[in-house]
């Protein structure tokens, strides 16, 4: 859902480190940009025992 | 025989010195002959800080002569990861970035260690800022296993965990971002605890991520770190107090926690569950149902903040800094402020699956580390069919309570292929002293497994 804004994300880190002459690191952001797409596939809107949450604060979902 | 000075405990030495058996002096010139003897193999250390050492050694010789007694750690030498801040001597976080000039102050710990009659025996070797598990990547040359110099320590507080094994100092001071202390205690067969978040101050210690950094005592026994513990939270002196084992209830972790285990670690968890459960713990099975997405959560919460404080050198002196561990901090500062605040709200659904899954038990348990300790140079390893790199593989199972903040401590629980492999306890939030006791009681139990280099 989110994943037009991670790839371009990682589009514009490999292009900018490049630029900067730090093209080394671009396997790391290759990882970060996993990460992040795990991150926004999780489901926050869900007790720690599965039932949903949507609309609750996350302290008062434990 | 009587056993040769290196090798006692804190515990054990604190008591010979009360009794007038050993003189504070003595033991600091044990140690001190130990860096000398394996220090050029092992490089626990940056910097020696023998003459303040035997100065204090003298000092609290005298006080003890005299009957002050300024608790538990009087007289013992304690090393510190060269990450904190010691007055006199300088503070590299084993990276050639910092100037190796003398700090003039002390950090908070380093102050109340000092003020407990603590001799401070020098600072230790690490990952460079903490930046990393294996403690290879550092201006000081590697940090080598205590049981296997081809193999890695550890990290980052690698330095730390060789200088207790060794015998160097029977306690180190480290610091545990994602799992800095646990970590090369797991892989040196010791204890290492990262009390509750906030518990113990990080003031005058170069920081990776603020949010997750703690500082805690590597040591061979519960005892020991207890002792240390208590110094650096300013709470009364206290032993721990082992509880019944058949009061004992323990939560074990499964599922992501139990998914990549090496088969040596796997077995060696199985054998220390057994033992527990035929002393009369009682073990039952709990999950976290965000598990998978921890290490995401850890990495979008710590990146942006050792970004930023590493944004002003990265563009000054880049050059630095050793090659990976500057690559991982440029990728850093490349981060969504979205995804930052999306960990965040992960850390505090995490926080509260954890309190969840403590609610009606002592402590959870689960394998300190997946693998056993690992070759120098080692990047990527395959475990239980799962190839994935060395620093996710050490993450794994520590970072956790990082992001929720509970107490947690490993301890040695037996050996794999002649290497240490360790259990892992976390108790509730404001109960470190009452994770100690479980660990003690733990640590009772499993002690016949075996771990200790020392020992051997």
């Amino acid at each position: 859902m989110n994943d037009v804004v991670v790839k371009a994300w990682e589009e514009w880190a490999r292009a900018h480190l490049a630029a900067r002459g730090r093209g080394d690191a671009v396997p790391v952001v290759e990882a970060f940009a996993r990460a992040a797409r795990t991150l926004r596939e999780a489901d926050w809107n869900m007790r720690a025992d599965g039932s949903d949450a949507r609309g609750e604060e996350p302290e008062r979902r434990g | 025989m009587a056993e040769p000075l290196h090798t006692l405990t804190a515990t054990e030495a604190g008591r010979r010195l009360r009794a007038g058996a050993l003189t504070s002096e003595a033991l600091t010139r044990a140690c001190l002959d130990r860096i000398e003897a394996l220090d050029g193999t092992h490089r626990a250390f940056i910097t020696v800080t023998a003459d303040e050492a035997l100065r204090g050694a003298r000092e609290a010789d005298r006080e003890l002569a005299a009957g002050r007694d300024r608790g538990p750690l009087h007289g013992i030498p304690v090393s510190l990861k060269d990450l904190i801040d010691q007055a006199g001597a300088p503070t590299t976080a084993g990276s050639r970035v910092r100037p190796m000039t003398p700090v003039d102050r002390d950090a908070v710990v380093t102050a109340r260690l000092r003020a407990a009659g603590a001799v401070l025996i020098g600072k230790t070797n690490l990952h460079e800022f903490a930046f990393g598990t294996t403690s290879e990547d550092t201006a000081f040359g590697a940090v080598r296993h205590p049981l296997d110099p081809q193999r890695s320590a550890g990290g980052s507080s690698g330095g730390s965990a060789v200088a207790v094994a060794l015998g160097m100092s029977p306690i180190s001071i480290g610091t545990d971002t994602g799992g800095s202390v646990r970590i090369p205690a797991a892989a040196c067969g010791l204890v290492g605890l990262k009390a509750a978040c906030g518990e113990i101050p990080c003031d005058g210690v170069v920081p990776l991520s603020e949010t997750l950094d703690h500082v805690g005592p590597l040591a061979r026994t519960v005892a020991d770190a207890a002792a240390a513990y208590c110094i650096l939270a300013r709470r009364p002196p206290r032993s721990p107090v082992p509880p019944p084992a058949g009061s004992l209830r323990l939560g074990r972790l499964t599922g992501y926690f139990e998914d990549v285990l090496s088969s040596g670690v796997r077995a060696a968890y199985t054998r220390a569950l057994d033992m527990l459960t035929q002393a009369g713990v009682r073990i039952e099975t709990v999950a976290i149902p965000h598990a998978s997405a921890i290490p995401s959560v850890y990495l979008h919460l710590m990146a942006p903040e050792a970004a930023a404080y590493h944004a002003r050198t990265l563009e000054s002196c880049p050059g630095r800094y050793t090659p990976a561990v500057r690559a991982r901090l440029e990728a850093c500062r490349y981060m969504l402020a979205e995804d930052h605040i999306r960990a965040r709200q992960g850390q505090r659904m995490l926080r509260a699956e954890v309190d969840a899954a403590l609610a009606s038990l002592d402590a959870l348990i689960l394998p300190g580390l997946p693998i056993e300790a690992f070759p120098l140079g080692s990047d990527v390893v395959e475990v239980d069919g799962t190839r994935d790199t060395i620093r996710n593989l050490t993450l794994r199972l520590t970072q956790l309570f990082n992001i929720t903040g509970h107490p947690a401590i490993v301890l040695p629980a037996g050996r794999s292929e002649g290497l240490p492999v360790s259990l892992q306890l976390v108790g509730h939030h404001g109960a470190t002293p009452m994770l100690l006791d479980v660990a003690a009681r733990i640590e009772a139990i499993v002690a016949g497994a075996g771990g200790d280099v020392l020992a051997d």
